[in-house]
């Protein structure tokens, strides 16, 4: 009798394919929608914040690169100019040397190779030394005081890496630098010392540079200058003839610099541009037109030139200055003048907050909401499970009465988890991403959309959608792991 | 033994039985009849606090292919506890449970979920269907997880829907069905996988007493013309008329066992005067 032989086949339960699970899960889902919005939301607010964070940070971004190229190219004119006619002596070269912007571009190095006639690979020499010079200098203004009066005395910028490279001075320096645990040499002491071993030939290379520079320099100033000796350059420019632009533009590239038709013809109409400005804002200013202002406006005060040339489209004033300007002029000088101070607005509102040249640009108090939220949201998430697992004893139980395996419940749970967190991950992307696009617009209009990251934005959705489909099924585990040990016998129980 | 309390489930069956002193001679009923579920020497302790509660205290009991079994007892008296025994749902703290020959002690997790897939059907007091599926989907549900082919499932669970009479209401949800439909689901369900044993705990507790006698009549049905192994915990008198066989327990073991045909007549007009 109870010896009796096996007489059935009693195999291990097989495992239910993954598609089975699945529509089984999203049959759950749909019929329990307003438990799963719970989680839904949780997981929707946490994504929408992170998602909002992302992509505010890079609009702010891509606004402020956007004024800054755009100002630059507003500027275009002066920076040239500057470059060719530079008066005094050039002692900031080096920075540029050093900086990564030039260190990255091979046809600046080109240009500063023929117009100081040395070779690439000798710039290339002098550069990497500025920008090894550069580190320790920025070392050593990063330094306290205190600590910077002990290492290298009294000195300023230069003259602390000149001192230290005396002998004497470096092993005084060494002393002081032990016991100050928290000042740590950028690639350590050594490094510098070799800087300073060979500084005195860098700063006679870096000085010959320099020398050779500015002799090509002040040849193409004296060369433009012999064109046209009555009128300043950029007066002279401003109303060149087209043979003479030629003319101008054969001297400086004769010089090494590189200078296309376009460009010098883009350099003459800002010119243009500005005389026109400065003629404008002289005409605003006369005290003629200040009477006349105050007439037409009936203000006590004649506002100021920025404020007129924000008004200048009013009819009024077109008509005050009808007679020296066209309306087309007016407008132009109007653009150009309120578009950069309206790009410098927007530099500087950004200035405190973001960091332009990082990539993620995400700062550290940000960072740590951002994490908080997020384990608020998984505490969320997992109370949410425990609470839906345990209104579902009696179904769990009767399922493993039927013959599901503990695994499948385990799955079943998690993978609800995880349709909850990709839906949750999509709402709270696409809030999170309205939000960043209305604050942003909110500080900076139109200006948003000028230059707007879409790869960028893709990525942070990615992120974050990924993020909460995470942070869900991360959260689940337990909830899944409790609903995968309930004994079936539950399902025997009576409330 | 005393008398229950006036009122209590079952004390007037419970009174029948006392009164009618009749030998059960398991010898001669067993004879041409197969042995499903073989239940030896089990115990089951619980741990309440620091006593110890002995929930079933030695049960021997042997149930044959194709019989018609009622469990009763006061609440408390280990009849719950000896399901879950049977039903593969919890392991003994002491002896064997073997069905269909195989012992259960020896059976891993995975196997379990075979066996009481396969081999138990289950029917409870609260119906436990899924709520969010239909009654064909709730059907279906079992013979998805033994492996079966959506397209077979479907086949046999409008079969098996149609041997409950619901066959037009295939497309319904639970909460858009009475109790007495529900529980009519359910059995459709623990038929799904033809199991050897149907397990049905209290399966008329939640039913008025029309729907509750039409289960009874649907299982008598089920057990005569489909031979379907039947046990049954109950309180309900018109279970038992329809059963081969009585089991009666008390305090974790079985006080006695009778055949139904003994009691029969008594109880029958009992039955009668009492509830209709």
């Amino acid at each position: 009798m109870s010896s009796s032989p096996r007489t059935i086949d009693v195999r291990p339960q097989q495992k239910l394919p993954l598609s089975k699970t699945f529509s089984l899960c999203i049959n759950g889902v749909k019929h329990r929608i307003l438990r799963s919005a719970l989680t839904l939301a949780v997981v929707a607010l946490a994504v929408a914040f992170f998602m909002f964070l992302q992509t505010e940070t890079r609009l702010l971004q891509s606004v402020g690169r956007g004024a800054q190229t755009e100002l630059e190219d507003l500027r275009f004119a002066n920076r040239r100019l500057n470059l060719y006619t530079q008066n005094r002596r050039i002692s900031g070269q080096s920075k540029v040397l050093a900086g990564q912007q030039f260190q990255n571009d091979p046809a600046s190095w080109n240009e500063i190779s023929a117009v100081t006639g040395w070779d690439v690979p000798r710039i290339k020499r002098l550069a990497q030394a500025a920008k090894q010079e550069q580190t320790y200098l920025n070392f050593f203004e990063d330094l306290p005081l205190g600590q910077r009066v002990i290492l290298a005395g009294k000195t300023k910028s230069r003259q602390t890496l000149k001192v230290l490279a005396d002998d004497g001075a470096w092993e005084e320096f060494l002393l002081n630098l032990e016991p100050m645990h928290n000042v740590s040499v950028p690639e350590g002491p050594d490094a510098l010392r070799t800087v300073l071993d060979s500084y005195a030939a860098y700063l006679e290379e870096l000085g010959a540079f320099n020398r050779a520079w500015n002799l090509t320099v002040s040849q193409v100033r004296d060369d433009l200058e012999a064109l046209d000796a009555e009128t300043a350059l950029s007066e002279s420019l401003a109303s060149a003839s087209p043979a003479k632009l030629a003319q101008v533009r054969e001297l400086i590239t004769r010089a090494g610099f590189k200078l296309t038709a376009p460009e010098l013809e883009k350099i003459q109409s800002q010119l243009q541009t500005q005389e026109q400005l400065k003629t404008v804002s002289a005409a605003l200013n006369r005290n003629t037109m200040m009477e006349a202002w105050k007439k037409t406006f009936q203000e006590r005060n004649a506002p100021g030139l920025e404020e007129k040339l924000s008004r200048l489209d009013e009819t009024k004033v077109q008509k005050l200055l009808a007679d020296e300007f066209s309306k087309e002029s007016l407008l132009d000088v109007q653009q150009y003048f309120l578009r950069s101070r309206e790009l410098e607005k927007t530099l500087q509102a950004l200035a405190g907050r973001i960091d332009l040249e990082t990539a993620s640009g995400i700062a550290g108090r940000q960072m740590f909401l951002l994490l908080i939220s997020l384990m608020v949201c998984m505490v969320g998430i997992t109370n949410a499970m425990l609470m839906s697992i345990s209104e579902r004893f009696r179904e769990i139980a009767t399922m493993k009465c039927l013959g599901a395996t503990d695994p499948f419940i385990l799955r079943q749970f998690m993978l609800e988890a995880g349709i909850q967190g990709a839906a949750g991950g999509l709402i709270g992307m696409g809030v999170g991403f309205l939000i960043a696009v209305g604050k942003t617009m909110i500080s900076f209009g139109w200006d948003t959309f000028t230059n707007f990251p879409v790869g960028g934005v893709f990525l942070s959705a990615l992120i974050s959608f990924c993020c909460g489909v995470a942070l869900s099924i991360l959260a689940s585990i337990y909830p899944s792991w409790a609903a995968s040990r309930m004994a079936p016998m539950e399902a025997m129980r009576i409330e | 033994m005393g008398r229950l309390p006036y009122g209590a489930h079952g004390s007037d069956a419970y009174r029948i039985i006392q009164t009618i002193f009749m030998e059960f001679n398991e010898t001669s009923y067993a004879e041409n009849k197969e042995v499903v579920v073989s239940i030896h020497e089990i115990q089951r302790l619980y741990s309440r606090g620091t006593e110890t509660v002995r929930a079933l205290d030695g049960v021997d009991l042997n149930l044959y292919r194709g019989e018609y079994a009622c469990v009763m007892g006061p609440s408390g008296s280990g009849k719950t506890t000896l399901f879950n025994m049977i039903g593969g749902l919890d392991s003994p703290t002491a002896g064997r449970v073997f069905i269909d020959g195989v012992d259960m002690a020896q059976l891993n997790a995975k196997e379990l979920a075979f066996l009481r897939c396969r081999k138990i059907g289950y029917v409870f007091q609260q119906f436990n269907l899924n709520t969010t599926m239909t009654a064909l989907e709730n059907v279906m549900l079992p013979m998805i997880f033994a492996g079966m082919h959506p397209d077979n499932a479907r086949v046999r669970g409008m079969a098996l829907l149609s041997k409950v009479q619901l066959e037009e209401r295939w497309r319904h949800r639970p909460k858009e069905m009475s109790g007495g439909q529900m529980q009519r689901v359910a059995i459709a369900r623990s038929l799904a996988n033809n199991p050897a044993l149907l397990l049905c705990d209290e399966p008329t507790g939640n039913l008025d007493l029309k729907t509750g006698k039409e289960i009874h009549n649907l299982l008598y049905d089920l057990n005569k013309n489909d031979k379907v192994t039947i046990i049954c915990n109950t309180h309900d008198h018109n279970m038992l008329s329809v059963s081969d066989r009585m089991i009666w327990m008390t305090d974790g073991k079985i006080d006695r066992i009778a055949l139904t045909a003994d009691v029969h007549i008594e109880k029958a007009s009992l039955g009668e005067e009492d509830y209709e």
